[in-house]
């Protein structure tokens, strides 16, 4: 699917097919997650992480079936497709924001996503402990979202984040590699 | 137009749905209203279950229809046909075309499959026309917004738990009989 | 007329025959056939048996989008597979003259070992003229 195709889609089921809410409601109710998973693993911020991945990947699993349902898109031809419908449908759809596909593999497994804003962060600073700065990614969330969403599109995929502003880096990238297609699975008992 | 049944198989090959609106024929079949429900939504949890609850009424029928297969058993098959017809499919003309629907001479089978590997497949009358709109249509309206949406359903179905969602049956039942009585 | 192949499988499921006519499927080795030959034999016996209305025959019709086939058995246990494109109309009839063409140039043939795939180079011969006449 081309890039301006898949712009149109997005843009089109964002505008007619999709309830809104208040964006507040959800920056403050994802904040008061993150904020409440720091205070109960008392500042052990790499378990934050894997727990934000962890409730990402569940919200993936069920999310996938709304998108087809709601987009009517098939499957994706190739990696660089699965990557296009991700930044321009998917995003669009459920935070009407675009990130940027860039920094292509050369073997076209990975790539990367910029994201210009992100509305998960709204007025979010760090804490200043000096390890948050370090240690805690802050939208871990959507990392777990693409990962339970791929997997049930048969793609076995890694999303972690390199770079956050909310870290004083210059831009928020999400780095996506596919590690697997998943095969078919057969009924027990055949070979 | 009868509609004779109704599964959806998930994509680890487990049948998560079962429905049957057949006529006396179906011994064990009896309770296939929604509060026989649960006894068909637990598909592959073993016989001994649907044959006690359903006993002194099926032991009559058992023995006018001894050839009758119970509901797993069925499902089973049925997930067989669909699964290896829908591989020759794709065997023979490219992993782009998909399985639609077959025909004998008593009835017809429509099936659908999302990009999740989530596979309806709907048994009717062999006049039936194509009912993959309305395979698409439970997807996305009565599936994904009851089942999927549903925090409390479970993803995924470890000993064919199955789906067991109120409003997704009902929702199922009143849509079938708006399709039979088009 | 697009017929775009013809199988034909003998009692037991096994493939004695197949042929290409137009474009349209993929092509496949004959090892490959031999196992779809074998796996629609199980398949057609279990349509039948899933029938929710007792008595039930085995498959008919199969559909795709992007081809559609017609499996017609003869009361001796052939089947006659014909592929075609979706909407063509009268595949019955095809089936018919196929079996026909069968009749003639394979079973009459008293060369013809029964059960055992089909080589008989008249039956290839009127086949084809019947399924794409102007070549």
């Amino acid at each position: 699917m081309s890039s301006t195709k898949a712009a149109r889609i997005g843009e089109e089921v964002w505008k007619t097919r999709i309830d809104k809410v208040n964006a507040e409601l959800v920056t403050l109710t994802y904040g008061s997650i993150v904020a409440q998973l720091c205070k109960d693993y008392e500042g052990d911020y790499m378990e934050v992480n894997k727990q934000l991945d962890k409730m990402g990947y569940n919200i993936g699993l069920r999310l996938i079936e709304d998108f087809l349902a709601k987009t009517n898109t098939g499957r994706c031809i190739n990696f660089r497709d699965t990557a296009e419908t991700i930044s321009k449908i998917g995003f669009k759809v459920f935070l009407n924001i675009t990130p940027t596909v860039t920094n292509w593999a050369t073997d076209n497994k990975q790539f990367s996503l910029v994201f210009e804003e992100n509305p998960l962060a709204d007025f979010v600073e760090l804490p200043d402990d000096g390890r948050a700065q370090n240690e805690l990614w802050y939208s871990n969330i959507l990392c777990g979202v693409l990962r339970g969403a791929l997997e049930m599109v048969q793609m076995q995929v890694d999303a972690h984040f390199t770079s956050d502003v909310l870290r004083g880096n210059e831009t928020t990238e999400m780095r996506v590699s596919l590690i697997r297609i998943i095969d078919d699975e057969l009924p027990p008992g055949d070979d | 137009m009868p509609i004779y049944s109704f599964y959806i198989f998930d994509r680890h090959c487990e049948c998560i749905y079962v429905k049957q609106w057949l006529e006396r024929e179906r011994n064990s079949l009896r309770p296939t209203t929604s509060s026989g429900a649960s006894i068909i939504n637990s598909p592959l949890s073993g016989a001994p279950d649907k044959r006690i609850s359903a006993g002194t009424i099926a032991d009559q029928s058992l023995r006018t229809a001894p050839g009758r297969l119970s509901v797993q058993d069925d499902a089973k098959l049925v997930f067989g046909v669909v699964f290896s017809l829908r591989n020759m499919v794709r065997k023979l003309s490219g992993p782009e075309d998909n399985f639609v629907s077959y025909r004998t001479g008593s009835y017809k089978l429509h099936y659908y499959e999302t990009a999740t590997n989530l596979k309806f497949v709907m048994l009717t009358d062999v006049k039936m026309s194509n009912l993959r709109v309305v395979l698409h249509q439970i997807y996305v309206n009565l599936y994904v917004e009851y089942v999927t949406k549903n925090p409390l359903s479970p993803v995924e179905h470890p000993g064919g738990e199955g789906v067991a969602v109120e409003l997704f049956e009902l929702g199922l039942d009143r849509f079938v009989q708006t399709i039979q009585e088009a | 007329m697009v017929i775009l192949s013809i199988l034909i499988l003998n009692k037991a499921g096994g493939l004695i025959y197949q042929r290409d006519f137009n474009e349209g499927l993929k092509k496949l080795s004959s090892n490959d056939y031999l196992v779809l030959a074998g796996t629609f034999h199980g398949v057609h016996a279990i349509t039948s048996r899933i029938s929710p209305v007792p008595g039930s025959g085995g498959l008919e019709v199969l559909e795709s989008d992007q081809f559609r086939m017609q499996c017609f058995q003869t009361l001796t246990g052939t089947k006659f597979l014909v592929f075609a494109e979706p909407h063509q109309p009268n595949i019955d009839v095809v089936c018919r003259r196929v079996y026909e063409l069968y009749a003639d140039y394979v079973m009459k043939n008293p060369f013809y070992q029964i059960e055992m795939p089909i080589r008989c180079e008249s039956f290839d011969r009127h086949l084809m003229a019947y399924i794409k006449p102007k070549q």
